[in-house]
């Protein structure tokens, strides 16, 4: 049972403060857009809210299959966030320490996720290949 | 069908923020190309570097209409056309502004005799146009004159000398 | 030019009597055969020309309301040795129909929609005989001689 000092609620007092300070900043500005933007739109065939296809009517679906090339696109930038994640509590207690602990610390990390990196190009994710049949000469 | 000229007005507003607002959207009015025929490439020129629409703000011509906030209509509107032109109209958000750019957007132009099967008389049969430019097709200054009398309605005053000819 | 002599034999040789075929001045008309042929024959006149290489440029409309005709001429052309052809055909005034070629040559497609929308020929096994320019529930042909909205 954790006990009730002032010191834990005062914490906790700033953990509810961030949220709610992110929760305006997500909320308020679409208030203030809606209380100041114009209350309708002006429209004559009632296809303000379809879909555009440079004013045809849309052929198919919007769920289409995309190129698996984007999903290599999105893991290495998931390895890279992971990168700079880890990186910051590091920057926090970054020298407090005297000596080459830390920037030890750092390179080692860094290289690790870095074999991310050389393993997507090793494979060749860098390299766009186009879907086209090459032009008949 | 009453008309209404202007955008429809907002559930909140104050003097001064409708001066700053009005100041903001006329000089940053983001065209979505409307070129259908010769005016278009008038409308081209304009965009260019001699004539350059971008010392007004309106150069990010963009191709989606839910990212502009102006339509210049630059051409002869067939009724096989107007569907789709009516669409793109509804489809830009609020606040938004018409230009009829050219003598077929006016009023059909040269296309328009008795007899005639398939131009629509100006782009105002179909949706509420604020500035009208003359010409066949007009030239980029004329364009640009369009541009800054619309900036005028917008704001309620002319911020550019009237230049005068000869 | 060879291919006009080897054109003319075929064709001869496929339709005998019911084509009639005219040299004409590639400089004044801008084609080397004027070839006038039945509504019937047009497919296999069509499959002919596909046969030796020739490609479609046009299909144009004329309307003869004083004959109570109406005329299709199909220009083919041959880019490779510069041959231009033309085809004509005749159909009837008040029920113009005629054979699609828009299985043996993909691009007759828009241009019988553009004869049907313009003078009302009917090209009868036709995919998608709908307006091309005109509006989709226009019902008038603009081109006949006999029009004024």
């Amino acid at each position: 049972m954790i006990p009730l000092r002032m010191d834990y609620l005062l914490d906790f007092f700033y953990v509810c403060a961030f949220f709610v300070g992110g929760l305006a900043l997500a909320i308020v500005p679409v208030l203030i857009s809606h209380l100041i933007a114009p209350a309708k739109t002006r429209n004559y065939v009632h296809k303000t809210g379809q879909a555009i296809e440079c004013g045809m009517d849309p052929i198919g679906d919007a769920w289409i299959r995309f190129g698996v090339v984007y999903y290599l696109y999105a893991l290495i930038f998931i390895g890279f966030s992971v990168d700079v994640l880890y990186l910051l509590p590091v920057a926090t207690v970054y020298n407090e320490q005297p000596g080459f602990r830390d920037l030890a610390e750092v390179f080692l990390f860094i290289g690790i996720l870095s074999l991310v990196l050389l393993y997507a190009w090793k494979k060749g994710v860098f390299i766009w290949k186009s879907k086209l049949p090459p032009h008949p000469p | 069908m009453e008309k209404q000229t202007s955008p429809p007005s907002a559930l909140i507003r104050f003097a001064v923020l409708d001066k700053v607002l009005a100041l903001g959207r006329a000089n940053s009015l983001w065209p979505m190309t409307f070129g259908l025929a010769c005016c278009a490439l008038e409308m081209m020129a304009t965009g260019a570097s001699r004539f350059d629409i971008s010392r007004f703000g309106a150069e990010v011509f963009r191709p989606s209409p839910r990212q502009a906030d102006l339509m210049i209509v630059s051409g002869t509107i067939n009724k096989k056309m107007a569907p789709a032109i009516l669409t793109l109209y509804d489809q830009i958000p609020e606040p938004k502004w018409v230009i009829a750019h050219g003598n077929c957007a006016i009023s059909g132009g040269p296309f328009v005799f008795p007899g005639q099967y398939s131009v629509v008389e100006g782009a105002d049969k179909l949706f509420p146009v604020d500035v009208y430019i003359p010409g066949c097709p007009p030239r980029p200054e004329a364009l640009l004159e369009g541009i800054l009398k619309l900036e005028e309605k917008i704001t309620g005053r002319r911020r550019w000398p009237i230049v005068e000819g000869g | 030019m060879d291919f006009v002599q080897v054109l003319r034999d075929e064709f001869m040789g496929r339709f005998g009597e019911r084509l009639r075929i005219e040299d004409v001045d590639h400089a004044k008309r801008g084609c080397h055969l004027d070839i006038t042929a039945s509504g019937v024959d047009i497919e296999e006149a069509a499959s002919v020309m596909d046969g030796l290489g020739f490609t479609l440029e046009a299909i144009s409309g004329i309307d003869w309301p004083a004959e109570e005709a109406m005329e299709l001429v199909y220009d083919f052309n041959k880019m490779a040795e510069g041959g231009r052809i033309a085809i004509r055909v005749r159909v009837s005034r008040e029920r113009p129909e005629i054979a699609s070629i828009s299985k043996i040559y993909g691009g007759a497609n828009w241009y019988e929609r553009e004869a049907h929308e313009m003078f009302g020929i009917v090209f009868s096994g036709h995919p998608n005989l709908t307006p091309l320019v005109l509006p989709e529930d226009a019902t008038f042909h603009p081109l006949r001689k006999d029009f004024s909205a």
